[in-house]
Formats: structure tokens, C-alpha cells, sequence
């Protein structure tokens, strides 16, 4: 069994290497992280060292993106800017996948009312238009670090709680359900031991498309001046403030921008590579 | 079919219910008190107690949220600006029409994008276009609106000086905020679209279609497209209820009169019952979205039994 479910993973893994969208989103990804664990090594500068002779530099030798309107080198803000990014991210995503799928589980697996009451609360919050739930969070936590966390949680429970359900629902009916339950099995162990491992890994290939939005939500917040505050090393901040000077420094708001893509844009590789190693589907195409 | 609407339109009552108990929830867990807001910084004793009483914070929260709740229902009434002391609804109305105006603008030139490269990108699958159209739709998905905004008005405001880089006036000022707005939109039909019509131009009756002699552009549009349009419908649907959320950060970077900065200058203003009032109106605009879609998406495609 042990030895079976290894080589599972390993071909996932195979599959997902032979992808080579999957693999660049893999290891862009690796590289932001690595980025943020040893920004203080990798940035020229000191981010909020600011230098008034050199205000909104273009890119040159010295400063390779540019200075801002307080001479701060953007390269490394940009640098910086990925721990802000990656800690809400993570923490955010994590949040939800714990408490969303959570929900799902009790919900998919418990059925009938217990059921129908966690969806239709569900529902209420997936009934907010995209940011909005986000802003009325933020509304009542204040802007900041923890107010981006809890608005981008409470974002993402709806989503992973509507999937893991959906799986768990696709699974429970399988004979070795019905074969644990028979032999008398903890509820609890059946959900962990025999369901959970089966349905984690397209529950991980949506969570990273999920962390994706959750990326782009938290800059928007930044942007809108309601997130995390200047003078905070941040993307969604640093594009917030460029676009005061979009006329005279028009590379300002660029390269942030740039980040945020190519951060969101390797989880979107990532999830939709890993959906398509899973999907047996796909496989004969690969 | 009436039935089936009368269902769906009760069951949209609970949802709507508890937008109005969460966004009320939120936004009365605000720390600070909006007595001192509105009375500013020469606000004594007395006025601020004048100012709860007749607002009516001086009550237990449940009876503050069913005299909120009675206002909106009988007479469509939100409450009060805090900050600019007329009612939340008129405030909002014109508003609410212009965000719409975006929203609308945003979601045709969605449309008219998603169908016509996602049509191009089924009938030449795998080619160079194709994947193309793949990539580039993962990139906008990947997007920030503010930034593509950000963009556009640098290169067709700054540089080129053919648009105006923000404001409302005249048809001219819609075509770059609805291009930001629309551009994810776009990609997300451009898949649908795609998948939908790859799956129908492998079945028999497009192979029949095409073994009668019609010319191929007429069996994309005749035939095939027809019947892939339908799961893009619902698709359709939905991203016009997400462009709603979206206006907000769009509004922002091209200074749109919309509901965006009311929001915005709300939360940082402390003005709930401007927050909330705006909050609750795009909420119910969505579920109403998502209604209608359900709704069309039943008659459009007869498989589809309403019991």
C-alpha cells in the first residue's frame, strides 16, 4: 500500500516534470522564495535607504530598474517586496485550505443538513463580486499586514471548501470506504486515513491557482491604499506611489507590475500542470 | 418554467438576507466610533450623544440591523452619508449607473474578443495561433487590473496622447478602462469557448454538416458555434458579475465616477453606512446576474430539465 502510494506520487511527479509549463511555474516558483529567503543577500541596497540626489533614475548600471521619489532602488524594493507577498500568500492560502477544506470535508462527508447549512453560508460569502468581500473585511480590520491576511482568508474558504467537497463526495461511495466503515473504523480515521490522501493532490492543484488571486487580491488592496502600508517594501504599494509619477518616471509602476505577473502566472502554470498530471484524461495527451 | 423562476427566486431570498447580515456584521465591528467621526474635533458630550441617539446607534445591535433591513425593503433606504449627510441611495444612483456603463462596456469588448480568438484558436488547434492565444490568455488571467491600466494609459495617454488617462467624458474615455477590465474576462472565455466548440466539432452532426458540402465558416457559425455557446453563456454570466468587483480597483486607476471611489473614500472616511449601502447593491446586482444566467441557461438548452 505504502510502496503503491509512493510510486503514485512519483509519477505525478514525472508527469508533472514532463510539462514543461508545469516545470517552469515549479521552479520560477522555487526562485520567488528563495528570492524572499535571501532578499537580504541579493538586493544591491538597503530598500528604504533613500538617496535625494538620485530621485527617479532610469534604469542604469548602477541602479538596473531605476530609483522611485525618494531615491530608493527599485530592484531592491522589488526584492524585498516578494516577503510581504509570499507571507500573506501563504499564510492566507494556508488559512483557507485549513479551514475551507475543512468545511468541505465535514460537509461532503456528513451530508444532509450539516450539508446544506455549511453551503448555504458558503454561499453568502461567494454571493460578494471579487474584491468586495475583501474590502468590507479590510473595512472593519483596518489596512495593514493582518487585515490583508484575514480579508485574503476569509476570501479563499468559499473556493477550497466548494472543491474539497466536491471531491469528497467523488470518493466516499468507493468500495474501501464502505469496506473501513464495515470493519468499524473511526469516523475521523476514515476521513483522514482513507479519504484525505485521496483527494488532496487536485485539492493542492486548485490551492495554487487559488494563491494565485489571492496574490493579485492582496496588491489590489495595496493599491487601493486599504492593504499593507507605504513605506512598506511592497508591489501592490510601490505601484500605488509610481503611478503619481507615471509622467515624468514612466518605468515606476512597470517592473512591480512585472512581478506580480510572473509570480501569479508560475502558480498558474504550477495548478494547471498538476491538474492535468492528475487527470488520467490528460495523460494519453502527454 | 414560471415555477422554476418562482423557485429560483425564492431561494435567492436567504442569500440576499444574509449579504445584508455579514456586510451589516462587518462593517458595525469597526473599531471607532462614528459619532466622533461625523461630529469631528469639536464634538462634546452632548453633541455626540445627540448625534448617536438620532442616528440610532444608541440601540442594541439586532434592533439596529432590523430597522436597517426594514429601511432597505420598504424604502429602498440605506441611511445616511456620514460624510456627506445625504442618502446613501442617491448617492450611489448615479454611481451605481456609471460602474454599470463600464461594466457593460467591459464585458462586450470581452465577448467580442473571447469568441473570435477562442474560435480561431478551436479551428486551428495546435497551431502557432493557437497556442498563442493560450499563452497570452494565461498571462492576462495572471494580470492585474490596475497594472494593465496602469499600462495603457502610460502608452495611449502619455506617449501617444490619443486617449484620456481618466475622468467620464464622452465615448472616447470608456475604451481604456474597459479594455483593463475586460482583458481577463477575455481569457477566461477565450478557454470556454474553445474547449466548448473543440468538444462539438467532433460530433456527428457537424461531420454531416461538413460531408454536405457547406462551406466551413458557415459550419463554425451555423452549426458549431451555436450549440458551444451555450456553456459560455453561463461563463459569460459570471465574469460580468466578477467585472462588478473588479470596477472598484479599475475606477480607481482611471479616477472613474463610479462605485469604486465611493467605496474607497468610505472605508478610509469611516462611513459605513456608505460602505455597506455601496457593498450591498453590487452584492444584489451579482446575485440578480447570477439569477438571470441560471435562468437563460435552462432555456437555452432544452436537455436541461427545471423540476
Amino acid at each position: 500500500m505504502n510502496k503503491r502510494k509512493r510510486s503514485r506520487r512519483w509519477e505525478i511527479l514525472k508527469v508533472l516534470l514532463s510539462n514543461k509549463m508545469a516545470t517552469a511555474g515549479l521552479v520560477i516558483f522555487i526562485l520567488f522564495i528563495l528570492t524572499a529567503i535571501l532578499a537580504p543577500w541579493l538586493a544591491p541596497c538597503d530598500p528604504n535607504e533613500q538617496d535625494l540626489s538620485f530621485v527617479l533614475i532610469p534604469p542604469s548600471l548602477k541602479y538596473p530598474l531605476g530609483t522611485d521619489e525618494f531615491g530608493r532602488d527599485i530592484l531592491s524594493r522589488i526584492i524585498y517586496g516578494t516577503r510581504p507577498t509570499l507571507v500573506v500568500a501563504l499564510t492566507a492560502t494556508l488559512i483557507g485550505l485549513v479551514i475551507g477544506g475543512g468545511f468541505g470535508l465535514i460537509s461532503g462527508y456528513y451530508g444532509g443538513k450539516i450539508d446544506t447549512l455549511i453551503m448555504r453560508c458558503l454561499d453568502v460569502l461567494l454571493a460578494f463580486p471579487g474584491i468586495l468581500l475583501a474590502l468590507a473585511i479590510i473595512s472593519a480590520t483596518g489596512p495593514g499586514m493582518i487585515g490583508v491576511i484575514v480579508a485574503t482568508s476569509i476570501y479563499s474558504i468559499p473556493q477550497l471548501a466548494r472543491v474539497t467537497r466536491g471531491s469528497v463526495l467523488g470518493v466516499k461511495e468507493n468500495d474501501y470506504i464502505m469496506a473501513a466503515r464495515a470493519t468499524g473504523e473511526r469516523t475521523w480515521s476514515i476521513i483522514f486515513l482513507y479519504i484525505l490522501p485521496n483527494i488532496i493532490m487536485p485539492i493542492f492543484a486548485l490551492t495554487f491557482v487559488r494563491m494565485g488571486v489571492v496574490i493579485i487580491i492582496a496588491a489590489s488592496l495595496s493599491f487601493l491604499g486599504v492593504g499593507i502600508q507605504p513605506p512598506t517594501a511592497e508591489w501592490g504599494v510601490m505601484l500605488s506611489q509610481g503611478r503619481n509619477y507615471i509622467r515624468v518616471a514612466p518605468f515606476l509602476p512597470i517592473f512591480p507590475g512585472i512581478a506580480i505577473i510572473i509570480l501569479v502566472l508560475s502558480l498558474n502554470l504550477l495548478g494547471d500542470g498538476l491538474r492535468s498530471a492528475l487527470d488520467p484524461k490528460f495523460k494519453k495527451v502527454s | 418554467m414560471v415555477a422554476y423562476i418562482l423557485r429560483r427566486i425564492i431561494l435567492i431570498i436567504p442569500i440576499v438576507l444574509g449579504v445584508t447580515l455579514v456586510s451589516f456584521i462587518i462593517l458595525h465591528s469597526i473599531p471607532g466610533d462614528p459619532a466622533e467621526v461625523i461630529a469631528g474635533m469639536d464634538g462634546t458630550k452632548e453633541i455626540l450623544e445627540k448625534i448617536r441617539a438620532d442616528l440610532g446607534l444608541d440601540k442594541p445591535l439586532p434592533i439596529q440591523y432590523l430597522v436597517f433591513i426594514k429601511n432597505i425593503l420598504i424604502h429602498g433606504d440605506f441611511g445616511y452619508s456620514y460624510r456627506t449627510q445625504r442618502p446613501v441611495s442617491q448617492e450611489i444612483k448615479g454611481r451605481f449607473i456609471n460602474s454599470i456603463k463600464l461594466g457593460v462596456t467591459a464585458i462586450v469588448i470581452a465577448i467580442l474578443i473571447g469568441l473570435i480568438c477562442g474560435t480561431l484558436s478551436a479551428i486551428k488547434e495546435n497551431s502557432k495561433l493557437d497556442r498563442f492565444f493560450t499563452i497570452s490568455s494565461l498571462i492576462s488571467l495572471s494580470t492585474p487590473t490596475f497594472w494593465s491600466g496602469l499600462l495603457l494609459i502610460i502608452f495611449f495617454s502619455v506617449y501617444l496622447k490619443w486617449l484620456p488617462a481618466g475622468g467620464m467624458s464622452g465615448l472616447k474615455s470608456y475604451i481604456l478602462p474597459a479594455i483593463a477590465l475586460g482583458l481577463p474576462a477575455s481569457a477566461v472565455i477565450i478557454r470556454m469557448v474553445r474547449t466548448s466548440l473543440l468538444e462539438v466539432l467532433h460530433e456527428n452532426y457537424i461531420r454531416t454538416a461538413k460531408a454536405k458540402g457547406l462551406s466551413p465558416l458557415r459550419v463554425i457559425l451555423r452549426h458549431a458555434l451555436k450549440n458551444a455557446l451555450i456553456p459560455t453563456v453561463t461563463i459569460i454570466g459570471l465574469q460580468f458579475g466578477w467585472l462588478l468587483g473588479g470596477t472598484v480597483v479599475v475606477e480607481t486607476v482611471f479616477s472613474w465616477p463610479g462605485m469604486g471611489q465611493l467605496i474607497i473614500t468610505g472605508i478610509l472616511g469611516r462611513d459605513y453606512p456608505m460602505v455597506q449601502g455601496a457593498i450591498i447593491v453590487l452584492a444584489f446586482a451579482f446575485i440578480c446576474i447570477n439569477l438571470f444566467v441560471d435562468i437563460l441557461y435552462t432555456y437555452l438548452d432544452p436537455r436541461i430539465q427545471y423540476e
